[in-house]
């Protein structure tokens, strides 16, 4: 009880990471690192969190941090059910419901650093971006961000993470912009940079003012001028 | 007798300016010009990876923080979802994030299904030349320089040239356009600007 209710506030504030430990024990780390998908210069890791640690410090086990506050957690990592690696996350609340947060996680291959200010709610299920600002091993000079989902039934135990970097070898590998910025497109028709392609347009529209917005003005006053045009003519005819 | 002649008069006239009051709040999006006019800008050097905060431009007195967005279930681009951050423009997260390599994709309502205009409903009114601005997470803002302002329905969405590799930092926002298609009850098209990164600075 008092893991889901800290970790419903640590999802939503920091990096909390989940993994549904399906089986009580994940296997062994696999020493090559966790899988990761490559598109042109960019990775994508995906993990699924799981907490297994929390510490509230001074707001204690069932309150909403307040400003200066500290709290920590710690995570596991997996990937199809195998631990991967694992998180530390210290934060600091701050206004606005807001908290300030560092987190280092380690596969068997190198660190992420991740470093933010985070929404603090203590809404079940959540979504936010966190930086990635730097990492080490074969992640060395990495940048780029990492995206938390709640997983939905887990009061924010567990949470699937989405990190998506480049790094310093990749970079150098990467075709880039010369000084002029004069090299334009890096593979005629290829689309490597976005890591997965939308397959096509977008509804990005609720279609309000498609059609005839303030109805209501425009019923009262149709029945307005009908009624008054209706009483003029009325005493026309009545002289 | 000439009482009711007052009171019918003021009602007609009452109801006319109502009707001309709604008629001219109506809210009509601006479109871009049919043909797409590009412009030629040297790109600035592409800076690293780091999530975008904000966006603002100043030509449409548009200033919004950003969220970020995925795919939809259909497999098109995600949009802000119903909400509190309806409002909100997304960041695509498998793009590039502004101001590094590639093209980097923001996506924005046009409207809302009942209350008016939402964040990018005066996308259309922009012109190459104009500029974006694009606060990120490191402090670091990137400064864009619209290219191209283009419409397309949505069933020939240029999908490669939207989102296909650049050898510079791009930006590519999107909102809905065009009539509503009575079948479907969406808009037809979909407004693309395109833009280049040409500067950098700290905030």
């Amino acid at each position: 009880m008092t893991t889901s209710r800290s970790r419903r506030i640590w999802a939503t504030v920091t990096f909390g990471l989940g993994m549904t430990l399906a089986a009580a024990s994940p296997a062994a780390a696999d020493p090559a690192g966790p899988k990761v998908s490559t598109a042109g210069s960019t990775y994508t890791l995906t993990v699924l969190s799981h907490e297994t640690k929390s510490d509230m410090g001074s707001a204690g086990p069932t309150a909403m941090p307040k400003p200066g506050d500290k709290f920590g957690f710690a995570d596991d990592l997996s990937q199809g059910g195998v631990k991967v690696g694992s998180d530390a996350v210290q934060c600091t609340a701050v206004s606005g419901a807001k908290s300030s947060c560092a987190a280092t996680t380690t596969f068997d291959n190198g660190t992420l650093v991740l470093k933010g200010t985070t929404p603090m709610s203590m809404a079940e299920e959540m979504e936010f971006d966190v930086p990635i600002v730097s990492g080490t091993g074969a992640y060395d000079g990495a940048a780029g961000t990492m995206h938390l989902a709640t997983v939905k039934g887990t009061h924010g135990a567990d949470a699937n993470l989405t990190f998506i970097y480049t790094t310093a070898s990749s970079l150098a590998k990467a075709p880039s912009a010369t000084a002029a910025g004069t090299k334009t497109v890096a593979k005629a028709g290829s689309a490597s940079q976005v890591s997965k392609v939308p397959s096509g347009g977008a509804e990005s529209g609720g279609g309000s003012t498609a059609g005839i917005e303030h109805g209501w003005m425009l019923g009262l006053g149709a029945v307005a001028a009908a009624a008054g045009m209706g009483t003029l003519a009325f005493g026309r005819r009545g002289r | 007798m000439r009482t009711r002649t007052t009171v019918g008069a003021v009602l007609a006239l009452t109801g006319g300016c109502l009707i001309g009051t709604g008629l001219s709040a109506q809210s009509v999006a601006p479109m871009p010009a049919a043909h797409v006019t590009s412009l030629r800008v040297t790109p600035a050097a592409p800076l690293r990876p780091s999530p975008p905060v904000s966006i603002d431009i100043a030509a449409i007195n548009l200033h919004a923080p950003l969220g970020s967005v995925g795919l939809a279930p259909d497999g098109t681009i995600g949009v802000p979802a119903p909400g509190p951050d309806y409002d909100v423009p997304g960041w695509y997260r498998y793009s590039p994030t502004p101001g590094a390599l590639g093209p980097a994709v923001i996506i924005g309502h046009l409207d809302t299904l009942h209350t008016g205009p939402s964040v990018f409903f005066r996308l259309g009114e922009l012109t190459p030349g104009q500029r974006i601005e694009v606060r990120r997470a490191d402090g670091r803002i990137a400064v864009f320089q619209i290219t191209a302002i283009a419409a397309y329905a949505k069933r020939l969405f240029p999908t490669g040239e939207v989102f296909g590799d650049l050898g510079y930092a791009g930006l590519r926002l999107i909102t809905c356009g065009g009539p509503i298609e009575p079948a479907t009850g969406h808009y037809r098209d979909n407004t693309v600007v395109f833009a280049t990164l040409v500067a950098t600075r700290s905030r």
